[in-house]
């Protein structure tokens, strides 16, 4: 026994050191060095002839021209737009979905939550490409239109915003569903009772008693959806076509067309800035849901 | 009078299980009415039935003269104390008492007067601020009875109100309670599994079981005269025996019972003329006397075990005629001398009013 004792007591110090050091090390490796990689490139001066092409300054130049150009303040506000809509109508059909699945049968809740989740078993990049096969102009939605013979000439959803919006509903509804089932969830059935025996109707308990119940599980989806959706450049660039301005295509395009390193870092950079006002809320949202109970 | 409610021919089904298996019941208005069952007895879905959280499958519960069938819970004229409190954790004291009150779209100087005046009542005044989970125990029942109270319902339905509190707190909670049914001429119905409680509380038991309901009465009724071996059981401590009916003398029965040894006398009940009882003597009604030469009527035996309860001992005797007894006997005197102990031989007598004679 003491044999033991005297290894364990030697070994722990040692096996809870390497526990803690390794998500540390894992940050540092992964996300704190390539921030400083990316940061010490935006700084830098933009050289199309050396490889790669940039020259390490604190010049700052992509920075000026971030905040001289238009182009990159509409992209960014663009961007916010699209991503609060598109986070919106994840949210209009993410709670229902929510609810029903935490009010079902304890047997059934199960399945319906992995058919959520089944999709992700497919490549996002494939279910983004059969969207755009559903939404293009000879589509499946059109010719079902066409078709049923109530509309003649449908128009086309591909290539406009709202194929966009359908786009990121449709790729981000496990984020929105799952933390709106878990609040959903774990709430108490005779709060409902309460509020029916108090007097209130159904539509009345729900918005007096569920919703603000499931508030943090609301916060918490949506910024799931939000954050992602701002960056989000496969969706916009292949639902959205070429007349949407979104700042992950802009810097798509500053990398790979322009070449343009340290620009397409100023822009990766100020996305990061203009997320962290979200991201806080969400910490705090959460530390203070952990607070409640 | 006409009763407050009236439950008629109601049964409720769960898949095979029959919850509530036909039920009819009369509760009068300002009565204080337990529920009283084991678990699984139907208790409860019979409180929810009256709430409107349930509907019957087969008959009808009329309150106040108006036909519940169809009626919602929001539209019933009662109000829920829930076993869990359900008290709404995101909202303060205060907002959860005033729920019911906002719901009825009163003025809010209406709401805030009420809702202080009823704080008030339940000594919580000084709490209003507070959120359920900033409360103790007992105070939170209290929010709950408040948030129940405070719509002056016709009638207040109680489940099992006192279950979360210790056992001290309970006790002053039981009295304060019907303090409180007195003062606002409530009527309660209540659900407990306690038979203590639902005996200190109640105006009026009933008894359930299997979806039933087996007895109706004042609780020293139903303690005195149970209608059957399951409530005899279920209320109290009793000595419960089978026997036979052999004739009638003096307004007496005669009935034979070995284990009593052989013919006793009981008094007679409506509708019992013969054939196999069941008989049931309460402990406390048996007398226990040393077997000695001052002593020599009733039955002999010797005491098997005592079981000190401080203020009341437990004597189990084994009777020479084969059977067991539980005697109870109040310890008035402190450690008496001549206490009578384990191994002594004794002799238990009765009166011929104790025994209760029940169709077997």
């Amino acid at each position: 026994m003491s044999a033991t004792a005297r290894t364990v007591a030697r070994g722990a110090p040692w096996g809870r050191a390497a526990t803690i050091l390794v998500p540390y090390l894992w940050l540092l490796l992964f996300f704190a060095a390539p921030f400083a990689i990316v940061a010490a490139i935006s700084l830098g001066d933009y050289t199309p002839d050396t490889v790669p092409p940039v020259t390490l300054t604190w010049s700052g130049k992509a920075y000026a021209l971030l905040v001289g150009d238009a182009l990159y303040a509409a992209a960014y506000l663009n961007s916010l737009r699209i991503a609060a809509i598109a986070t919106i109508v994840t949210l209009l059909i993410g709670y229902p979905m929510a609810y029903t699945i935490a009010r079902a049968p304890a047997g059934w809740r199960g399945p319906l939550l992995m058919a959520v989740i089944l999709p992700f078993w497919t490549s996002f990049l494939i279910r983004i490409y059969a969207w755009m096969g559903i939404l293009s102009e000879n589509g499946l939605l059109n010719q079902v239109l066409r078709g049923s013979g109530l509309v003649d000439d449908p128009g086309t959803l591909l290539g406009t915003e709202w194929a966009i919006y359908l786009g990121i509903a449709y790729a981000y509804l496990p984020f929105m569903v799952l933390p709106l089932y878990a609040s959903l969830e774990k709430m108490d059935a005779a709060l409902l009772e309460a509020a029916a025996d108090l007097g209130a109707r159904p539509w009345t308990a729900f918005r007096t008693v569920t919703l603000p119940l499931s508030l943090p599980g609301i916060v918490g989806g949506c910024l799931l959806v939000f954050i992602p959706a701002v960056g989000e450049f496969v969706i916009p660039d292949l639902l959205g076509g070429t007349g949407t301005l979104m700042i992950g295509k802009v810097l798509w395009d500053e990398f790979f067309s322009n070449g343009d390193w340290p620009m397409a870092s100023a822009v990766a950079m100020a996305m990061l800035v203009v997320l962290v006002a979200p991201i806080v809320l969400f910490q705090r949202a959460r530390a203070r849901d952990l607070a409640g109970r | 009078m006409p009763a407050l409610i009236r439950i008629e021919g109601v049964i409720r089904r769960f898949g095979d299980i029959v919850a509530v298996a036909g039920v009819d019941l009369d509760i009068q208005a300002g009565e204080l009415f337990a529920l009283l069952g084991g678990s699984g007895c139907g208790k409860t879905t019979l409180l929810r039935l009256l709430a409107g959280f349930e509907a019957p499958d087969e008959g009808r519960i009329v309150i106040d003269g108006v036909d519940m069938t169809g009626v919602p819970p929001y539209a019933r004229p009662v109000n829920m104390m829930f076993q869990s409190y359900a008290l709404f954790p995101h909202m303060s004291v205060a907002r959860n008492v005033a729920y019911g009150l906002e719901r009825e779209r009163l003025p809010r100087a209406e709401i805030e007067a009420r809702v202080a005046q009823v704080l008030d009542l339940v000594e919580l005044g000084a709490h209003a601020g507070r959120k359920p989970h900033q409360l103790s125990g007992g105070q939170r029942q209290r929010v709950a009875l408040a948030r129940a109270i405070v719509k002056r319902p016709k009638v207040l339905l109680l489940d099992e109100p006192l279950a979360a509190l210790d056992r001290k707190l309970r006790e002053r909670t039981q009295l304060e309670l019907v303090e409180l049914q007195r003062r606002l001429g409530i009527t309660f119905v209540m659900v407990t599994h306690d038979q203590d409680e639902a005996m200190t509380m109640a105006t009026r038991i009933a008894v359930m079981d299997r979806g039933r309901i087996v007895q109706v009465g004042a609780p020293a009724e139903i303690y005195e005269q149970p209608v059957n071996r399951f409530v005899a059981d279920f209320i109290g401590l009793a000595n419960i025996f089978e026997g036979d009916i052999v004739g009638r003398s003096d307004g007496l029965l005669r009935i034979r019972c070995g284990p009593l040894g052989g013919e006793i006398a009981a008094p007679a009940v409506a509708g019992l003329a013969g054939g196999a009882v069941s008989l049931a003597i309460r402990p406390e009604k048996l007398s226990l006397r040393r077997d000695d030469a001052a002593n020599t009527g009733g039955l002999a035996g010797h005491v098997r075990d005592v079981v000190y309860l401080g203020d009341e001992s437990i004597f189990h005797v084994a009777l020479q005629t084969g059977a067991t007894v539980q005697v109870t006997r109040m310890n008035a005197q402190r450690r008496a001398s001549a206490a009578i102990t384990r191994g002594d031989a004794v002799r238990v007598t009765w009166a011929d009013d104790a025994v209760v004679v029940m169709p077997q």
